[in-house]
């Protein structure tokens, strides 16, 4: 039973493609603005132009809704009985019934 | 009966609405036929009577008031399309269920009315189709087959039924609260003699919500009810799981977007919307990044899709309504795709829990690339129809100089690239599966009809990605919008890329929060678990006061139950056997008290 995120060359291979696909976009970042000017003249915040702005607004903002989120896990995560009408799925906790 | 008809024959939906009814009166093998042609007819239908002129159209006389049942312009044709090609969609992904009676009616006249809904041109007409939604649909979640009582969690009949009934109360309630706005719209028409007809539903409000009349403020509430607004919302994430797996696909596309096409109606420009839109961009991310249940994860990014279209229609300009209607349309297609693909895990392996599943990408390659299509559609890669949709309305915040909604609305891409576009299918198909997942090897593809309709449905997720002019004909206000420029492909790119790339590091240091058993503690603790114990701590506390009352209450009855027994028992006055002489003693006795009563009275 052979599973894609186990194997362990395709593993290597998916990652590494985005690290290149990552690149790929830094690198599209700083010659757009050479190759397509007229675009570039009509953004609405000077900051949109960098060549590296939204792949720090995309990076931070999702490391920061993860940890949010294991951040507000204690509050928000509960058991699967926590709403008393609730019956626990074989495999998921104690029979409570 | 000549008007009646002709009546009947003018309203959109009507096809549906009549077809359900009929639907359990055909022969078995007529049935399935009719499941897609209905939709189909329905859709032939309203492109026939759209180019009918306003005037033959029939008005129907409320007393004092107009009624327009009908309205059909490019804003509700927008919805109009949308809702039946889904309805074509979700008919095709439904054909292998065995015909049970009430779930297919239903769903085809769920159908019916949100597309009733969506050409209502006033808001009596509103309310009724409003609340028949809510009737017709809950039917898709108490159709779904009960296991035995206390057997497998989710299927369990009780636990079914009750989420069906909590499910009806929020959405009655919100129909009622409608009711509630209108009739108190009529009272103010009364009394100040408000200009035009009450009854109208036009736009409604705009502006500063806090300046709003109170009939005004209900029926944004029973709208915001339905649109899933923050607090508002838990009844989707409660019921949508866990409706049948062919079911919440109509249900994911009907309610919510209904919501939205009346807020866009009634209130684009109210600046409330704005930042309600961008808390409900961003409050689902934490819930669907820890959720389990992958239909509850769809459920909590169907509602921070629909925050992005409460922004569009805050802002109100031509390209912000124009991006929300767009949104709508496209995000009902993807979402749906979604949601078919993890019906079709539900159907195959019967659970769409994380840590339930894991590998099936071997076993059901082509659901898993639908599902590939439809998640980056979502999170809005280039070239699909999320791109070009939700960029309006980004844009549109950008062009109004709202900064930090902006950015809100960047930030929340991100999260939808976590849960949607990574975590569905990542979890769903390509997981390294855990201790009780099913062996894939064990698991079939989904059935052909199935492939059939997320085929459709990611063909057209590609369509209007490639070619978004398709969208933009049919927006309400005239395009002039480029959203394949290079900053933006570039910058979307980057937004999404890293952040894949940051889900890879931060797997690499295992601080990517674990799949668990278990369930989000959502808003809705306040009433299913506050709620109930507020009020039996109240009785707890109330004991005294309870008892005694209790007490005096029995004594009373006890009291009253001896004394009647001591009339009619057996040696009571009534009960005991009397001699004839005493009979006859009495009767004289009364005829002697009668005669000298009436020779007294006279």
């Amino acid at each position: 039973m052979k599973q894609f995120f186990r194997d362990p060359d395709k593993l290597r291979l998916s990652r590494r493609v985005l690290w290149t696909a990552c690149a790929v976009t830094i690198l599209a970042g700083i010659a757009a603005p050479f190759l397509f000017p007229e675009p570039y003249e009509h953004l609405h915040y000077s900051w949109e132009g960098w060549f590296f702005s939204y792949a720090v607004v995309g990076f931070v903002s999702f490391v920061g809704l993860v940890l949010l989120a294991r951040l507000l896990r204690p509050i928000l995560w509960r058991s699967v009985d926590f709403y008393d009408d609730r019956q626990p799925v074989a495999g998921e906790g104690e029979e409570t019934e | 009966m000549i008007d009646l008809l002709a009546f009947l024959a003018g309203l959109p939906g009507i096809v549906l609405v009549l077809g359900a009814f009929l639907l359990p009166a055909l022969p078995v093998g007529l049935r399935k036929v009719a499941m897609v042609a209905l939709p189909a007819l329905s859709y032939a239908h309203l492109l026939r009577i759209q180019d009918a002129p306003p005037s033959q159209r029939v008005l129907v006389l409320f007393g004092e008031f107009e009624l327009v049942p009908v309205r059909i312009d490019a804003l509700a044709m927008v919805w109009g399309h949308v809702f039946h090609i889904v309805a074509i969609l979700g008919a095709i992904y439904a054909l292998h269920v065995a015909f049970r009676g009430w779930e297919q009616a239903a769903a085809l006249s769920y159908a019916g009315t949100a597309i009733g809904a969506v050409f209502a041109g006033d808001l009596a007409t509103l309310f009724v189709y409003w609340e028949a939604t809510a009737i017709t649909s809950v039917f898709l979640i108490w159709s779904r087959e009960g296991g035995r009582i206390g057997e497998e969690g989710d299927r369990d009949p009780r636990l079914l039924y009750r989420v069906g009934m909590r499910y009806l109360l929020v959405q009655v309630a919100s129909g009622v609260i409608l009711l509630a706005g209108v009739l108190l719209r009529l009272a103010d028409h009364r009394a100040f003699g408000t200009d035009g007809d009450p009854l109208y539903f036009g736009h409604l409000f705009e502006g500063d919500l806090s300046s709003a009349p109170l009939a005004t403020l209900l029926i944004f509430l029973a709208f915001g009810i339905k649109a899933a607004f923050p607090f508002l919302h838990p009844w989707l994430q409660d019921a949508y799981p866990r409706g049948t797996h062919t079911g919440t696909v109509f249900l994911s596309a009907f309610t919510t977007k209904m919501a939205i096409y009346a807020l866009a109606r009634g209130f684009a420009g109210t600046d409330a919307l704005i930042w309600l839109g961008v808390v409900m961009t961003l409050f689902p991310i934490p819930f669907a990044v820890l959720e389990n249940d992958l239909r509850k994860v769809l459920s909590y990014s169907l509602n921070n899709q629909l925050g992005f279209m409460c922004v569009g229609i805050g802002i109100g300009t031509e390209l912000a309504i124009n991006g929300a209607a767009a949104h709508a349309f496209a995000h009902i297609l993807y979402k749906s795709l979604l949601f078919m693909s993890m019906g079709a895990v539900m159907y195959r392996v019967g659970t769409c829990r994380a840590t339930q599943l894991g590998g099936l990408y071997r076993k059901m390659p082509w659901t898993a690339a639908f599902c590939v299509i439809g998640a980056a559609s979502i999170a809005g890669f280039p070239l699909l129809s999320g791109f070009v949709s939700k960029s309006m309305t980004i844009s549109a915040a950008a062009e109004e100089h709202l900064t930090w909604v902006f950015l809100g609305l960047l930030v929340a891409s991100a999260g939808v690239m976590e849960h949607s576009g990574i975590k569905i299918p990542a979890e769903g198909f390509f997981g390294p599966g855990h201790g009780d997942s099913p062996d894939p090897d064990t698991v079939e593809e989904a059935p052909r009809n199935m492939l059939v309709a997320m085929g459709i449905a990611a063909f057209f997720c590609i369509a209007l990605g490639v070619y978004p002019e398709l969208l933009w004909s049919i927006l309400p206000y005239p395009v002039d919008y480029h959203a394949y420029t290079a900053p933006h492909v570039v910058g979307q790119l980057q937004l999404l890329l890293f952040a894949a790339l940051a889900w890879l590091v931060l797997k690499k240091f295992k601080l990517y929060p674990q799949e668990t058993p278990g369930q989000g503690a959502d808003i809705d603790v306040v009433y299913r678990k506050l709620a109930p114990a507020a009020w039996s701590a109240t009785l707890w506390a109330g004991r005294p006061t309870w008892s005694s009352l209790l007490g005096a209450g029995r004594w009373l009855i006890r009291g009253s139950v001896a004394v009647f027994y001591g009339w009619t028992g057996p040696r009571g006055m009534f009960g005991r056997s009397w001699t004839v002489g005493a009979v006859s003693r009495w009767i004289v006795f009364g005829l002697g008290f009668f005669l000298l009563f009436l020779f007294l009275w006279r």
